[in-house]
């Protein structure tokens, strides 16, 4: 650990474009290569993972620094906050920590001493923040998207965060920016859809989410649906789109739209819009 | 008179701290980073308490486990180097009081490291009106850190006998590292030691309960036990070793 004076420099010359790392706009600087680009898979990899750590980061803060792999436990996949976002968990008031979900983790074999003693210096419960705390997610979604631009599920939920804050146009924003850094994802137009057409801005609303459904429909590479979070969202654009055609006045494209999506997500609900939509047609 | 040739020891392995560069640049250095986190904006917004409470206590227990650790994984195999270990061993001095001496310098150079920086960290979230975390917690979570630092000074100090210093200290940080992050997800680890149960980062930062004294008062027994166990084995090796 002996430095000379210039490795000092060297040191502080690192440490201060570390510091930086942060305001750096990566899209605008990224080197865009082929797949096959060495340097793009070594350094694009590394990216990845300080983005996917920063999401775990977000979601062990979700759960009130439940670590993400006992989070997993509760969870498939320890996605709380997408099945929150998919309406699976109420949303926590105010207060004190939201304790809907309240219990000790049940990895630890037993009740012996290690797990006793486990108990009382990490944190085993799952207790979701308030929505006061709720801000304190957000530094883990903003670094997870600053680290990889097409970390769709980081835009996704992070979105999702500010919505519960209210900060809707900080939500916006982020679903903006989601877009701009990746303009064929069915996902990120289909919040923006949602978030139009709850502010009763059809106009925008029908593009984002016609767009939505187009690739959904085409179901290509980031917009396969493999999970069922995927799956919510692609009904839910299309639900959306088909009410906008009922608002219009336009019964016969709505009804096609959801008689499209039943087929490849049957529910009670849709069949009743259909069966609605018939007898209106009739 | 056996104590004071320890602390004989130990009193040059803490000079050796005031003399060397290293505390200055990583304290200086977590000053930087507390600086950044603490100025970091989100979204066009600041003062996040947890981010920065997260950042500050892995700062701090990170840095001073790595003084820790290349204090520790120094100290024999440089005096070995440099011979100088010829002529502390013609002194009146024992082994075990070398290795002793030698455990304790490094443990009070962590210690003094780890006390500044966490003294830095409390300061910062006074300065950011932070009360959310008891003092009693704060209190334990040094307390426990201490523990770990002891644990981790007498591994490296064992694992020095066997291997160079660069070694060394790779494969301590890795052995850190690897506990803290994933050591209760390891199955069947009941005859390993558990650094990890010492570190209450995570209760730091996202949790105001106070921790059991009975908890607290185990663990650092805990961790006395396997401190004595890392110092037994490496007086066994080092009194056995031809110099």
């Amino acid at each position: 650990m002996r430095l000379g004076a210039a490795r000092y420099a060297l040191l502080i010359a690192a440490l201060y474009s570390a510091t930086v790392l942060f305001n750096i706009n990566f899209e605008k600087y990224f080197h865009r290569a082929d797949e096959g680009d060495v340097i793009r898979q070594v350094f694009g990899g590394m990216r990845q993972m300080i983005a996917s750590w920063a999401y775990m980061k977000a979601e062990e803060y979700h759960h009130g620094g439940l670590p993400f792999m006992k989070a997993a436990e509760f969870h498939s996949g320890g996605e709380a906050l997408s099945e929150e976002r998919s309406g699976v968990h109420h949303e926590c008031g105010d207060g004190a920590e939201c304790a809907h979900r309240s219990h000790h983790h049940a990895a630890l074999p037993g009740r012996d001493l290690y797990a006793k003693i486990y108990e009382h210096v990490k944190v085993t419960r799952d207790t979701h923040l308030s929505a006061s705390q709720g801000r304190e997610i957000l530094p883990w979604f903003y670094i997870a998207v600053k680290f990889d631009p097409h970390d769709i599920r980081g835009y996704v939920l992070g979105a999702y965060s500010l919505r519960r804050l209210k900060r809707y146009t900080e939500q916006l924003t982020f679903l903006q920016e989601g877009a701009r850094n990746n303009p064929s994802s069915a996902r990120i137009l289909t919040s923006l859809g949602e978030f139009y057409f709850t502010r009763g801005a059809y106009a925008e609303a029908f593009d984002y989410l016609s767009r939505a459904c187009g690739l959904w429909r085409e179901a290509k590479g980031i917009n396969e649906v493999r999970t069922d979070y995927e799956r919510m969202d692609r009904l839910q654009a299309y639900d959306l789109l088909g009410a906008i055609y009922e608002k219009q006045g336009l019964r016969s494209e709505a009804l096609k739209l959801y008689k499209e999506i039943h087929a490849l997500d049957p529910s009670q609900a849709l069949s009743d819009k259909i069966v609605r939509l018939r007898e209106r047609e009739d | 008179m056996a104590m004071n040739r320890i602390l004989v020891i130990a009193g040059a392995v803490i000079r050796e701290l005031v003399r060397r560069k290293d505390f200055y640049f990583i304290l200086a250095l977590l000053l930087v980073l507390i600086l950044f986190a603490s100025s970091a904006s989100f979204g066009g917004e600041s003062g996040f308490e947890r981010f920065f409470k997260e950042i500050g206590i892995t700062l701090a227990f990170s840095f001073s486990v790595l003084i820790a650790i290349s204090f520790a994984a120094r100290q024999i195999p440089e005096e070995t180097e440099s011979r100088t270990i010829y002529v502390l061993l013609t002194h009146p001095i024992s082994r075990f009081q070398f290795i002793l001496g030698k455990f304790l310098g490094v443990f009070l150079v962590a210690v003094i490291s780890f006390s500044v920086f966490y003294l830095v960290l409390i300061a910062s979230l006074l300065l950011r009106s932070d009360h959310n975390t008891p003092a009693l917690l704060l209190a334990e979570g040094y307390l426990l850190h201490a523990a770990l630092l002891a644990f981790m000074t007498s591994l490296t100090l064992l694992l020095s006998l066997f291997m160079s210093t660069m070694a060394n200290t790779a494969i301590s940080l890795i052995t850190y590292f690897g506990a803290v992050w994933f050591g209760a997800n390891i199955q069947g680890y009941i005859f390993l030691p558990h650094p990890e149960l010492l570190d209450i980062k995570d209760r730091l930062v996202h949790s105001a309960e106070v921790i059991p004294a009975w908890v607290v008062g185990s663990l650092v027994v805990y961790a006395a036990a396997y401190v004595m166990i890392f110092l037994t084995l490496a007086y066994l090796v080092f009194r056995k070793r031809n110099l």
